[in-house]
């Protein structure tokens, strides 16, 4: 008889769970979940209400005819560069792809590529070495320089800052046909 | 003298100036409840009635008070915890965290304030001490092998202590808003941006923009000004209290004590031992407790011990003064570098980052940033934390180094990762990998790091192999093999990187490339 009522208990504590176990389990939930609300919410409330910095608009960047073949100009204000290489025009975000720094133009250097004998960029951080399509030529920058679309309206050139593309390669594609 | 016997031999005049008329009235002793720690009994009082001394315990065994086995190193890094606490409150009166501002009350404060210069050099300097300090005080640790059994928890709250230092003398670094902060930051915080996944998310929310400006300054000031210091200062407390409740500092089993079982039978005045444990040569001796240890105890004090006042509070009084002296001396001497002020649109060359994380920069030239600024650190930290429930062998805690073998290993890792780093920077710079084999980006910017790291790990196995060491002898070997790369790449990042991050002699360093 006592043996049954034994066997019956332990059967119960095995199936259902306890008052106490329940309680316990829906206090740790509730902490929980009060824990992941409140890191959430700081979260939310901390992140970052501006999109890129300050710059990001569409930019006149200027004539056609200012960019010769082979020409490297830079805008300050719009923090790229306009290269006119043979299949046309390209605008690089003047950011190092390596760890962002300022990627200088340097005129008088070596140049890495057929279009001139000289100028090329050289990042002064890792020396990182790009050419005249943004392709790396040496140092740890794992991909080209970031381009911005650009579309040219009736021979003026504006350059659309507010669209970063990663590349991994120069392609006929993603220069602005002159 | 007899002007001064008629002045000094009266009873007015002793009355005042007499110990008894400071400490013998309701007042004095409504505050300090036990008489002046002469006698044990008071010693003992003195450190439990007090919340500024209860964190000591009341006896510390002489081996801790052994300045070469600690050098005092964590306890400098405290000093230097509190100099930066003090000055940089200080500091928080002088400056705006905002980028309009910034820079000018940096120069105003050097200028115009007064000892505004020696108040920034002192924080300077101080940040800098406190990354010196604290990593040396983890080398003594872990050469000690105080990181054993059942101090594993401690040597993680260390490794975290390590980390969030490292943070904030890396958030203090942009506060002057100047080329140095600001394209220090620019790379570090770039760094963060290659995490698998979550990077540029994470860089995002920690700039509050897509590139350093106002919103970064605030955000590092902040973590700088209180989010890291409020988590540094608890570290801290359960660091302290973790000390006392794992027994106090390691130390070696009394079996690997060279004293002899008559130990205390030392000069009476140097007896402090001897009064609590008298040596007397009449005691017939019983069993009285079975306590752990391969070693009689006879007629020695449990550990060893003396009271801590005044024999550890005096070591303590004496390296917060010299840490004091040593850093006024240093910031009379040097000045905190300034720059131009920060300007987004040129990047210095060549751009460093401090000092400390030049190791890091240095491998960020070799090989992807994934792979160069999150998964070698983090496998780094990841080692460090594991490493204590790896080596659970206590027989050689508290002798540095272990043993004679693990000397050698110390000795023969040195010269092996020193030789084969410095190989494999020079290769690096006059041959370039990058110019054997460039494509595809994987092979330079990953294959060939790992696959050389794992060469230099396997090789130093092969060169320590013949010695038969044990487990914890070669974690000594690797561990020391981390702390000279660590060494020797801050080295060649500090005084042999000039523009373009080319390999140049340190005297012919560009001016600016060499900066605290």
């Amino acid at each position: 008889m006592s043996q049954r009522v034994v066997d019956q208990s332990s059967i119960l504590h095995r199936r259902q769970l306890s008052r106490r176990d329940f309680l316990t389990y829906m206090w740790l939930a509730a902490a929980g979940l009060l824990a992941a609300e409140g890191g959430i919410g700081t979260v939310a409330s901390l992140w970052p209400r501006v999109q890129a910095g300050g710059f990001g608009g569409k930019i006149r960047a200027g004539d056609v005819d200012d960019f010769p073949l082979g020409s490297l100009t830079y805008f300050k204000e719009g923090r790229f560069y306009i290269s006119h290489v043979e299949a046309g025009l390209l605008a690089f975000y003047r950011k190092c792809t390596h760890l962002g720094c300022v990627v200088p133009w340097r005129p008088d250097e070596r140049s890495e590529d057929n279009l001139a004998p000289q100028g090329r960029f050289n990042c002064p951080c890792h020396s990182s070495i790009f050419d005249r399509y943004g392709l790396v030529h040496a140092g740890p920058a794992p991909r080209p320089l970031d381009i911005f679309p650009i579309t040219i309206d009736g021979g003026l050139v504006i350059v659309d800052t507010g669209t970063i593309i990663q590349r991994a390669g120069f392609k006929e594609s993603q220069v602005a046909k002159v | 003298m007899k002007v001064v016997d008629r002045i000094t031999q009266n009873r007015t005049w002793k009355a005042l100036f007499r110990i008894e008329t400071v400490t013998q009235n309701r007042v004095w002793q409504s505050i300090f409840r036990q008489g002046y720690p002469s006698t044990d009994e008071n010693r003992a009082k003195v450190i439990l009635n007090s919340l500024f001394f209860h964190i000591h315990p009341v006896r510390v065994r002489k081996h801790t008070l052994k300045v070469t086995y600690t050098y005092g190193l964590g306890l400098i890094s405290f000093f230097l915890f509190g100099v930066l606490v003090v000055t940089g409150i200080l500091l928080m009166f002088m400056y705006v965290p905002s980028v309009d501002r910034a820079y000018d009350d940096i120069q105003i404060l050097q200028t115009s304030v007064t000892f505004g210069m020696l108040l920034r050099n002192l924080h300077r300097w101080a940040a800098h001490g406190m990354v010196l300090m604290v990593f040396l005080h983890m080398l003594r640790v872990f050469y000690t092998g105080g990181y054993k059994t059942p101090r594993e928890f401690n040597w993680i709250i260390g490794v975290f202590l390590f980390l969030i230092t490292l943070f904030l003398s890396f958030t203090g670094y942009l506060l002057p808003w100047d080329q140095l902060s600001y394209w220090a930051i620019t790379v570090g915080t770039n760094i963060a941006g290659y995490v698998p996944m979550l990077g540029e998310k994470i860089r995002f929310f920690l700039l509050g923009a897509k590139e350093v400006g106002e919103p970064a300054l605030l955000r590092f000031y902040v973590l700088h000004v209180i989010f890291l210091p409020t988590i540094l200062t608890l570290l801290i407390a359960v660091h302290f209290w973790r000390i006392r409740k794992d027994g106090g500092l390691s130390a070696p089993s009394p079996k690997a004590t060279p004293d002899p079982p008559m130990a205390l039978n030392i000069p009476p005045n140097n007896g402090d031992a001897r009064t609590i444990f008298p040596r007397d040569p009449r005691k017939t001796y019983g069993l009285m407790e079975l306590v752990r240890g391969t070693s009689p105890m006879v007629e020695k004090g449990p550990e060893d011990t003396v009271t801590s006042w005044p024999n550890l509070l005096i070591w303590e009084v004496l390296i917060g003064l010299g840490v004091i002296v040593a850093l006024l001396i240093w910031s009379l001497v040097l000045n905190a570098p300034l720059r131009e002020i920060a300007n987004p649109d040129v990047t210095e060359n060549p751009a460093k980052a401090p000092w400390y994380f030049l190791n890091l920069q240095e491998l960020l030239l070799h090989m992807n940033p994934t792979l160069a600024g999150v998964l070698v650190p983090g496998a780094l930290v990841l080692a460090l934390i594991i490493l204590p429930y790896l080596d659970r062998d206590r027989a050689d805690v508290g002798i540095w180094f272990a043993s004679k073998i693990g000397k050698k290993m110390v000795l023969w890792s040195s010269i092996y990762t020193t030789v084969a780093l410095i190989g494999l920077v020079l290769f690096d710079e006059y041959v370039r990998v990058r110019s054997l084999v460039s494509q595809p980006e994987i092979l330079p910017g990953w294959i060939i790091p790992v696959g050389l790291m794992f060469i230099l790990i396997a090789g130093l196995y092969l060169v320590i192999y013949r010695w038969r060491p044990t487990l914890r002898e070669i974690f000594i070997a690797y561990f020391t093999g981390f702390v000279v790369t660590y060494l020797i790449l801050t080295i060649i990042g500090t005084v042999f990187r000039g523009l373009g991050m080319h390999l140049t002699l340190p005297w012919q360093l560009p001016p600016g490339a060499f900066t605290l």
